[in-house]
Order: structure tokens, then sequence, then C-alpha cells
């Protein structure tokens, strides 16, 4: 009952902070060289950095998010230095990016979690959520398909990729549903 | 007994419709606040208490919120930890967790005896406790609240952002309006409220792989927006996007930038590196754009296409009118695309007033209709036409661009286009010499050139 009541004191703490407080709270800084930016650029790799560069910071709201694009071999990039180690992520979009939570690294917090989905585009043009095993979840844009009654099952993927013309009614449908103006 | 009834449905009515945060709210997002978007965010002045919202931390917060009677119209709250008092009024207190509470944004209408009454309903009926609240504060964004903040706010109110980097971790696709009499707002600021940043200066949205999409009835101005989405940012209708910078980097083919039906685009610059800068889905008015780089420009798929005093530059096609039933472009500069404006079965439509200039082909339509009108036109391409008729008053020169490969659309001093755009004149029974030029460059640069106005001036 005790640690229950520490870890629920604990994540309070953690809510409630600034900049400061994070750093006092987690004994680390804050990495300023690599926090709030856009990282988000398809094939940028850190693995020429040095590790020290990274380890032991926290790195707050930035974007490392790594397209995937039809035909490449790897879905979920290992972007970051071999020996990072001790790294806090919080607020950041890490989807589509390998990080090795051994190293002390941690990428989740209760209330503040980063995004670390993995993302690929199906057959129907759209991003979809895959599970651990590759395999389509939901698609991103899953409320708008909901609001234009459009299925988010995988089961309806189609098996061969759209032509223009099919996407394009598609998209059609959906946007028609987002606005008062019927195109 | 009936009386009784109808007077109960009309309270309840009115408890279900009146009871919201007022349109006179102004809330606050800082990158640097703090994370998760657990701030109150907001004020409402006119109350006389104190603005929190202007801070990274919340003014006050606890787990200890209080309240007699969770679903009474305006509830009464109070905190063992804190005195709710005068100041408080006004303020937006975030409600974020707790047994029987309504988690979301209250205002503080009213204090009294240290207790503070909210707007409206915050739980179930009866007694509840130890709710988690914030009080003050500005919004982080870069949160998965980030949709429920944007969706919670109502007509009228209006949204600063401060220049910072927001990273998105979730989906932001509206479906909250504004009305035509009062319209959301979303604004941009580098360091005072109203200073209308340019270029770095103005608030980066990293979206990744997501939406930041709003619906009908939204102003949007001062941003820098990038990212991928398939479905990525949305202008609807009775919507203005003013000064941003929107960029779908894409690797997918096909992927637009701005979508829109219904929606005003102003002085944005827009590429989609492998898809539609801008997609037109009908009823869109596009003035004074910067539009680049892009597989398409705009694509046309709905009627009425407005497009007036833009630069489209290095797209594969500068204009696409896939669909359309007449369309109105007026004082653009097309330069260095592979086909300036293609249309197969589009008709109606008025081009007066453009440059059309390095392109492989100008215009290439894949039927003749005599009801596109083509007046007034500059055309200096490999092909100029390609079954489209030239019409009244067209210059076939090279338009004498000071340097277009570098993003200069401005005319040398000898220009031909100078003073050749269809324009008022004394034939119609105006007195005064009224100069407008062909394409976006109106300035007065010659002794006969350039009337300093163009066909629209946006400030």
């Amino acid at each position: 009952m005790k640690i229950i009541l520490i870890l629920f004191l604990t994540s309070i703490l953690f809510v409630f902070c600034s900049d400061e407080d994070l750093e006092k709270q987690y004994g680390k800084p804050i990495n300023k060289e690599y926090s709030r930016k856009l990282f988000s650029y398809h094939g940028l790799t850190f693995k020429n950095i040095p590790a020290e560069k990274f380890n032991n910071s926290i790195i707050i709201g930035s974007c490392f998010y790594q397209e995937y694009l039809e035909g490449e071999y790897e879905i979920v990039k290992d972007i970051f230095p071999d020996f990072m180690e001790g790294v806090i992520f919080i607020s950041c979009n890490l989807d589509n990016v390998y990080v090795n939570e051994d190293n002390n690294t941690i990428l989740k917090e209760t209330t503040s979690s980063c995004s670390n989905k993995i993302i690929q585009v199906q057959n129907d043009w759209d991003d979809w959520i895959l599970d651990e095993n590759l395999n389509p979840l939901e698609p991103i844009n899953k409320e708008d398909r909901l609001r234009a009654q459009k299925s988010i099952s995988p089961f309806d993927i189609p098996s061969v990729k759209w032509t223009k013309e099919e996407r394009s009614q598609f998209e059609k449908d959906l946007y028609s549903y987002n606005t008062s103006i019927n195109p | 007994m009936k009386k009784i009834y109808i007077v109960i449905i009309l309270l309840l009515i009115h408890k279900i419709c009146f009871s919201a945060i007022s349109a006179s709210c102004v809330w606050e997002c800082r990158a640097t606040a703090t994370a998760g978007n657990l701030n109150g965010g907001g004020f409402v002045s006119g109350g006389g208490g104190t603005d929190y919202s202007l801070q990274d931390s919340a003014e006050d917060n606890g787990t200890d919120l209080a309240c007699s009677d969770g679903d009474a119209t305006s509830p009464v709250v109070s905190s063992a930890t804190h005195n709710f008092v005068a100041a408080d009024v006004g303020n937006i207190i975030h409600i974020t967790a707790g047994t029987g509470w309504t988690v979301g944004w209250y205002e503080i209408i009213s204090v009294e005896s240290n207790n503070a009454t909210l707007d409206r309903a915050c739980g179930n009926d009866g007694s509840i406790s130890s709710g988690t609240w914030y009080e003050g504060g500005a919004i982080s964004l870069a949160s998965t609240l980030d949709d429920e903040f944007f969706e919670q706010m109502v007509a009228g109110q209006t949204c600063w952002i401060k220049a910072g980097t927001y990273t998105q971790t979730e989906n932001v696709s509206l479906t909250a309006d504004g009305t035509s009499s009062l319209m959301i707002n979303v604004k941009g600021y580098n360091l005072n409220r109203g200073d209308n940043p340019t270029g770095t200066n103005r608030p980066l949205i990293t979206a990744g792989a997501y939406a930041f999409a709003f619906d009908d009835y939204w102003k949007v101005k001062n941003f820098r927006i990038t990212g991928t989405a398939s479905n990525f940012t949305r202008c609807d209708s009775n919507s203005k996007m003013k000064n941003c910078y929107i960029l779908n980097d894409s690797g997918t083919a096909d992927r637009y930038a701005i979508g829109t039906a219904g929606g005003r685009i102003m002085k944005c610059e827009v590429s989609s590196t492998n898809g539609y800068a801008i997609q037109h889905y009908g009823n869109t008015e596009i003035y004074c754009c910067y539009i680049k780089d892009s597989k398409v420009g705009i694509k046309v798929d709905g009627n009425r296409a407005v497009i007036i005093n833009s630069s489209i530059d290095t797209c594969t096609t500068g204009i696409d009118f896939v669909a359309n039933d007449g369309g109105i472009i007026v004082g653009n500069t097309i330069y260095n695309c592979t086909t300036g404006v293609s249309g197969t079965t589009a008709d109606g439509i008025l081009f007066i007033n453009n440059i059309f200039s390095e392109c492989t082909t100008g215009l290439n339509w894949s039927n003749v209709y005599d009801n596109i009108i083509f007046d007034n036109n500059c055309l200096n391409n490999s092909t100029n036409l390609t079954n489209v008729t030239e019409g009244d008053d067209c210059v076939t020169s090279d338009p004498l661009m000071n340097n277009p490969g570098s993003g200069d659309f401005t005319v040398q001093s000898g220009s031909p286009i100078l003073d050749t755009g269809i324009q008022i004149d004394t034939s119609i029974g105006v007195t005064g010499d009224y100069k407008i030029n062909i394409g976006i460059d109106q300035d007065d640069n010659t002794a006969s050139g350039g009337g300093g106005f163009g066909f629209f001036t946006a400030d």
C-alpha cells in the first residue's frame, strides 16, 4: 500500500514540473541541443554523433519521426548512437524510431508519454499503426474515417494497392464529411 | 402536470445548451509550459481576476478538489489546500482526474467564502472529492490531449501560441466549428501577442505522421507546420489561413499540404514535395500565396477556384483542373513548371493578367472549350498553348523578370508586361490613367509602368 502511495505521489510530482523542476526531479539537465527541435528528416541518423552528447540528459518535445517509404527494408529505424544511455524522453515523437530502453533510457512516462508507434503506409495509401508483429491495427486518421463511415478494420485494407483514382475518390469522401461545403 | 414536465425539460435544455466557457476566453500555449497539457491555460477578462495563463506552471494545483453536487448547473468547488479568492475569477481550471469528476477545462465564474463556482456541471450527481486540478499556467501542446484541447474551444475564443517548437504525438483533426459571427482564432506570436511574426519567428508545429486540421469558421495565422500525413492540414468552409508556411515532405506520392473546401488561403508559402501543395475541393479562394516545389501546385477537384496574385514555381503541374465548373485565375505568375496549367473537362474558366513563363507547356487542355476566356496574359514557354485559344491583348515575349530562379518575380524596367493588364480606363467613361501589370509584380518601375497596386493586395 505504501509503495502505491509513493508511486502516486511521485506521479503527481512529475506532472507538475517546469524545466527546472524536471532537472531537479531526475538529477539530469535538459538537453538543449536536442530538445524542442525538428529532427524528422528522412534518413537522418545520429550514429556518427558521440553518445556523450545525449547521455544522462532529458530530451523534451522533439520530433524524431522517421517516415517509412515503400521498398525500404526496415520500418523502425535505429538512429541514436549505439551506446546512448540514461536519456529520458518527454513529449517526443519517436514514431518508427528504435529506443534501447535497457540502457536506463526512459521512453514513456505516466502522464507525459512520447509517441513511439510503428507506422506504415498500406495499400489504401493511408498510414496505419502496426502491432509489434508488424500487422496493421488501425489507421492514423481513424476519427476522420469513422465520421465518414469508412472502415477502420485492417481486414478491409485492399490486397492490391488502390489506383490513383480510387484513392482520390476515397479522400474526397473523407473530406466531404469533414466540411459543411460538399465538394 | 404537463406544465411541470415542460418546465423540467426547459430547465434541462438550459443546462445542456447554455453552460460553457465564455466565448471571450483567451488561451495561451507555450512550448516551455508544464508538459502534458495539464495547466488551465485560459483566462476570461472582465471579472476582476488576475490572468494566470501567461506563465509556464500552474498558479495553484492539487488533488483535493471537492464539490457538493457535481452535476449542478453551476457547481461550487473547494480545495483544502487553496482558498479561492477574487484573483482566481476568470481563470480556467483543468480537472484532470478523480472518481466521479468529468475531466476537462472549466471557467471560474465567481468566488465566495473561498469556494469557486464553475461554468458548468463537472461530475456526477451528489458529493465528489479528490479531484486533481490545475489553475492557470499555459498549455504545452505536444500531448495526447492536443485534440481534446482544440476540440473544446468554442466560437469566439482565441488561442495564442508563442514561438517555439510543438511536437505532435497524436492526430489533431477537429470537428468544432466557429460561426459566421464568432469565428475561432488560433494565432502565432513571437515575443508579444499581436506582433505577427514572419519566417522562423513563427511557432513551428512538427506534426510527424499526424494531421493538424481545423474545421469550419476558424482563423489560423502565423505558423510553420511540417509533416507527412495523407490528410495533413485543412482550411475548411469560411475559414482563413494566413501567413503560414505549410510543408508536406512525405516520400509517399499524392499527399496534400493543405486540403480546402470553402476556405481562404492568404499569403501562405505551401509545398508538398511529392503531392499537391493545395488540394482544392471547391469554393476556395487563394490570395497572394507562394506555391512551389511540388508535384502539383494546386489540384482543382471542385467548383469555383479563385486564384489571385499568387506565384506558382517549379511544380510538375502548376494548376491541375481535374474537375471544375468555372474559376477565376487572375494576376498570377506561373514559372518553371513542366505544365503551367492543365485541364481535361474543366470549362468556363477566366484567365486574365497572368504570366506563364519558362514552362515546357504553358496551358494544356484535353478538349477545346470556347468559354475558357484567356485575355491579357503573358506567354513565354517552349509551347504556349495546347487546345486553349489565345484571347485578346496577350503578350508573347519574355516578361523580363529579375531573378525568378531565386524567387524574385519582379520585372525589369523594360518589361513588356508593364501596364498591359486588363484595366479600367477612359474608354469606359472614367477619367485618369490607371495602370495594372500582368503578373504579380505591380511595381511602378518605369514612367509608363505599374499602378502601385494589384488586383488584390493582402495586408
